[in-house]
């Protein structure tokens, strides 16, 4: 069996891997129409057909007819669009909030895309066609009344899916690659032809294999349409080493996917084809390759191809991640901000069997995430007892380079949870990492994984208004908050609240996932995840052997120490009562109107970052026109609370009111409380509780898939809108102010060093939250210096892991370089960070999002 | 193995969590207050008196640190790291130290200590045999400089070198470098010819002068004395830690 030498650091990548690079990072993205055209025409053909088959003659006809683009120096192709970079369109799913962008989309701060005067009005003459056909507005219309409120008041958002597809998948990439098409092509007519045809059922079982068919062959086209390319281009290419370079791609796109790979190069150019077609299928992202270490080894194993060579070929692949963009309405590219499509790619962990998997195209992984420092894809390291120390160490040494690679993710925890989600022992330890932090059991599950962010601290704000939202009475009346005789019956009252909302964005989550099912069936994706096939129903039907929905809870440490500062400071120490708390708070902790509260690390106005939460909000609320959106929290956001509060001062006009003395002091005392992150088990367990109310009320709803609501504890980045949305709270929180990320600590508040904060946050229950927890440490590149410094972190890793914590990834940047590339992005267009389970180029993040990322604790001085 | 006394009391102006440069592993230091010593370099003044002063230090029970300490031990099972005392010099309170190996020894944690080794030959023979990773600093060689840069003559200190020698596993010499004090090619020769007569010592560390005490001293109310001296770069010493390895020992700058 071949195996991999480790040698400290990582060798550098060859000049066609620095050109390909180079190639992808000096193109804007911008937006073709191709895609759009040709679907809405493949529609307008099929009027009649049913979604299915009708979807899967436009995909046909896309894969028939998009521009077929070799790029200079590529080893790997297939695009899907002209230029790098470049995005289609999904009508069918909705314009991604083009409609109200025609004139921003390429000016706005979060994510910008180029828009020729051409490209603008072919889509725009397509618009009226979708009107009224897509998910997105179906969606809408199946949702209550209370349900839309909630929604645009930021207690929750189902955005995601609502406003595209779903994705978040682990394809069975294997099949294909050990198959070729042909082999699904036989899968599906044997099930043909071992199906009752006198079930009624067969009939629209029916359209579904005829529709897989139709799509899988287009697939097939696609490629030859490559082979087809690289030939021409051979003939007329002066240069011999290319031309034969030219010709190889050419044999090899006549080959796969087709039948079954024969070597390594094809595995790979097999891979990316999936890859990229499912991609231009359905517009959701998250399409992550999971194992890809796993099923891919075998053919390296087996080629007498050297590693040298091999890890080239890796490279290539690699870059090409970044080819691929989407667009996305304005809220939530600002919440998701970073050109991202979270391909995530998995290696280590064990093997269904219970082995260590491990192998060398594990490590080769990691070397060709030091080679090409790009945003795409997200690597994610499988750690258990058994994970090699060197290959952990390996692991560790990316970390450090900078660019926010790998995220770390302990088995230990993972594969029991999903047992306990009724998963079999093989199925659960064969799970790769979806996206951000998901974990799914490859080529099995639909785990709708990205479904919904959750704005606890905002039900906690409700609980304390006995129900009202904005001044009206949404919620159920549980109590006002100057009533409560004991710590319970707060804490009754956040969980009967709690209860209430959930029930609301599960009414949300089950519209988008009707909607799905009417209007967004997709054969091929369904062809790759098991078992749609043998049940003759698309992954939308429930086709999948797996089915979850996954919400993310956002802002546990802010519930861990509001709950922890009324306990101690009202019933405990009875140093404050609730009257005197819930004043302060309604005054914003003295905080004077007008006050210009800067994060302490922001070096510009606040008006940047304002006026882009602003937008985004507007966008947001602007989804509901039964809405009066002049009652909706604008106090928060006006009040200009941008950041962290520790610079703050009061403008000249606006004196401080009578009292406000008073409410500073109750804001000094909750300040001088415990706080989450410090290994105090006191406000520790009230984090734990209070998030695990939100996990053990969404696990007893069932999905319209089957399978059960399966709750997340990580944020994308999405805590920053959300706590716009959200007055003071008594966490010391002020108000507008962002809200903490994943289960991380709080800001600036976890002063114990990372072995404390890392035990605050493994004292979460992380086994209930089963779809995924994350928690982001950041270290300055002086932390972990030298070979001692990355066995220490290989050593927190494995102690944060021994505690049963579920992710940890690691931001290793000096805040210096994060303010010098605020002020000068042009010179640092390669800087990566780590947002939220995902990297991002720092440069194309929207300015709250940046300010987050600095301001987060850094632990330098160890 | 004695009984332990949960209840002693020592003084403690600081724990710290997650140190890596102190000893192997992942650990926490104790710093304990009280130093006998007045190093004009000191940057953690306000350690020096031995009991809580001006809010620094707080008498705290062996029960009370132990388990502070025993926060992070999934920390150190997984790195070899534990406890490092420091100071301070933590040898002022041999009795305190005593107890807390202990309390070590019984959970299998890693000791280590930070000392001047100015104590007694009764509080070295007390604590160092309870130490798995001994880090002793010796500042100068000749005894009047030695003196002039810490208050205090260092013919005790190099007496109890030899004892400390003999009684420890392991055994690091730490030599903070000081301009106008210790910062020359002479000074440190000095040093490692004495150092050779320790057969324990396989590896001395230069700790580069650095100037983080400074707004302590202000906020104590206390002179700097080195108010005008730069901080010394890892690269400033690098031609002395050739020489310490011209020495046949291994040198890292920087603990």
């Amino acid at each position: 069996m071949k195996t991999y030498a480790v040698h400290p650091g990582f060798t550098k990548p060859t000049a066609r891997i620095l050109k390909l690079k180079e190639a992808i990072l000096d193109t804007t993205p911008r937006i073709e129409a191709d895609r759009a055209l040709l679907v809405t025409q493949a529609y307008k053909e099929n009027e009649a057909d049913p979604v299915v088959l009708k979807h899967a003659k436009a995909f046909a006809k896309v894969l028939e007819n998009l521009p077929v683009i070799i790029r200079d120096n590529e080893l790997i192709v297939g695009t899907a669009t002209v230029a790098s970079r470049g995005c289609q369109m999904f009508p069918e799913f909705g314009m991604q909030g083009l409609t109200e962008e025609w004139d921003t989309v390429a000016t706005r701060a979060a994510d910008p895309f180029q828009l020729s005067p051409e490209v603008r009005s072919q889509l725009e003459a397509i618009v009226p066609y979708w009107k009224g056909k897509t998910t997105s507005e179906l969606a809408t219309a199946l949702m209550d009344e209370d349900t839309k409120k909630a929604y645009a008041a930021g207690v929750f958002t189902v955005g995601n899916y609502h406003q595209g597809g779903i994705g978040h998948l682990l394809a069975d990439y294997e099949k294909i690659l050990k198959k070729g098409i042909r082999g699904v092509f036989d899968e599906i007519i044997t099930a043909m032809q071992k199906a009752d045809k006198k079930d009624p059922e067969w009939l629209r079982k029916e359209q579904f294999y005829k529709a897989a068919l139709i799509a899988l062959k287009a697939v097939i086209t696609f490629a030859h349409r490559y082979s087809d390319k690289a030939k021409e281009l051979a003939n007329t290419c002066p240069d011999p080493v290319r031309k034969a370079e030219l010709l190889k791609i050419a044999e090899i796109c006549s080959k796969v996917p087709e039948y079954g790979a024969t070597n390594y190069y094809e595995a790979l150019q097999s891979f990316w084809f999936v890859q990229l077609t499912i991609q231009i299928e359905g517009s959701g992202h998250s399409i992550s390759p999971g194992r890809f270490d796993q099923y891919m080894f075998p053919f390296y194993d087996a080629d007498p191809i050297d590693q040298e060579s091999a890890q080239e070929l890796l490279d290539a692949l690699f870059v090409k991640f970044n080819d691929l963009n989407k667009l996305r309405d304005i809220a939530t590219a600002t919440a998701f901000a970073g050109y991202q499509l979270w391909q995530n790619i998995n290696c280590g962990g064990q093997t269904k069997e219970g082995r260590d998997a491990t192998n060398a195209m594990s490590y080769m992984e990691i070397e060709a995430m030091a080679h090409i420092m790009m945003s795409m894809p997200s690597l994610s390291i499988r750690v258990w007892n058994e994970t090699p120390d060197d290959f952990l160490i390996k692991a560790c040494e990316l970390s450090r380079c900078g660019g926010g690679q790998p995220a770390f993710y302990n088995d230990e925890e993972i594969i029991p949870a999903k047992v306990n989600r009724g998963e079999t022992l093989e199925d659960a330890r064969n799970y790769g990492i979806i996206g951000c932090v998901e974990p799914a059991s490859q080529g099995k599950e639909n785990s709708w994984c990205d479904d919904a962010l959750f704005n606890l601290p905002k039900v906690l704000e409700i609980a304390m208004n006995n129900g009202r939202l904005n001044g009206e009475q949404l919620g159920p009346k549980t109590g006002e908050f100057v009533d409560f005789k004991c710590f319970d019956e707060f804490m009754n009252a956040y969980t009967e609240q709690m209860k209430y909302f959930v029930k609301l964005l599960v009414n949300a989550s089950n519209a988008v996932d009707y909607a799905h099912r009417q209007y967004g069936k997709l054969a091929y994706i369904s062809c790759l995840i098991d078992d749609c096939i043998g049940r003759g129903k698309t992954l939308d039907e429930g086709g999948a052997h797996y089915n979850f929905t996954g919400p993310q809870g956002i802002g546990v440490a802010n519930i861990g120490n509001a709950l922890y500062a009324v306990k101690k400071l009202v019933f405990d120490d009875k140093c404050l009562c609730l009257k005197e708390l819930k004043e302060a708070m309604d005054h914003n902790f003295g905080m004077p109107e007008g006050t210009e509260c800067v994060s302490a690390v922001s070096s510009t106005p606040a008006d940047q970052a304002y006026d882009s939460v602003v937008d985004a909000v507007k966008k947001v609320l602007g989804e509901y026109s039964t809405l009066d959106a002049s009652k909706i929290d604008v106090d928060a956001i006006t009040s200009r609370i941008v950041g962290s509060s520790s610079c703050c001062t009061a403008t000249a006009s606006a004196p401080a009111a009578a009292g406000n003395a008073r409410y500073q002091q109750i804001h000094e005392m909750i300040m001088s409380c415990h706080k989450y992150g410090n290994d105090e088990d006191d406000v520790d367990l009230l984090a734990r509780k209070g998030a695990r109310v939100y996990c053990e009320e969404l696990e007893t709803y069932p999905t319209p898939r089957g399978g059960c609501f399966n709750a997340g504890l990580y944020p994308v980045s999405g805590n920053v809108l959300f706590g716009t949305f959200i007055g003071a709270t008594p966490d010391g929180r002020y108000k507008g102010e962002t809200i903490a990320e994943g289960v991380s600590p709080t800001r600036s508040t976890d002063v114990n060093g990372p072995t404390a904060a890392a035990n605050s946050v493994a004292k979460l229950d992380h086994f209930i939250a089963s779809n995924g927890t994350l928690y982001n440490m950041k270290f300055s590149p002086s932390a972990v210096q030298g070979p001692e410094g990355v066995a220490r972190l290989a050593q927190l890793i494995r102690g944060f892991f021994d505690r049963k914590g579920g992710h940890v990834q690691f931001n290793v940047i000096d805040k210096q370089t994060l303010l010098d590339a605020q002020a000068n992005p042009s010179a640092h267009k390669d800087l990566i960070v780590r947002v939220a389970g995902y990297s991002a180029q720092f440069i194309a993040l929207d300015k709250t999002v940046q300010d987050d990322i600095i301001a987060r604790t850094e632990f330098d001085r160890f | 193995m004695p009984n332990i006394d949960y209840n002693l009391k020592g003084c403690v102006f600081n724990i710290q969590r997650f140190s890596i440069n102190d000893g192997p592993g992942i650990r926490t230091i104790v710093f304990l207050k009280g130093c006998p010593l007045r190093c004009k370099w000191c940057f953690n003044p306000e350690s020096q008196s031995p009991e809580p002063a001006q809010g620094y230090g707080e008498m705290m029970t062996v029960e009370q640190v132990t388990e502070e300490i025993a926060k992070d031990q999934g920390h150190y099972r997984r790195s070899g790291g534990g406890i490092t005392f420091s100071g301070g010099e933590a040898l002022m309170q041999a009795d305190f130290v005593e107890q807390i190996c202990y309390v070590a020894q019984a959970h299998g944690w890693n000791t280590a200590i930070e000392t001047t080794a100015y104590a007694s030959p009764e509080a070295i023979k007390k604590v160092i045999p309870l130490i798995d990773h001994v880090m002793m600093d010796i500042k100068a060689l000749p005894s009047d400089l030695h003196a002039e840069g810490t208050g205090v003559p260092n013919d005790k200190i190099l007496e109890n070198a030899l004892l400390v020698n003999s009684l420890a596993k392991e055994l690091i010499i730490r030599v903070p470098v000081i301009p106008e004090f210790n910062f020359s090619e002479q000074q440190i020769q000095y040093i490692c010819r004495f150092v050779k007569y320790l057969d324990k010592v396989k590896e001395i560390h230069l700790l580069p002068y650095n100037t983080f005490g400074v707004s302590k001293y202000e906020e104590l109310g206390r002179e700097y004395a080195l108010k005008n001296i730069q901080p010394l770069h890892a690269e400033d010493l690098e031609p002395l830690a050739e020489t310490v390895r011209n020495f046949g020992f291994r040198c890292k700058i920087g603990g």
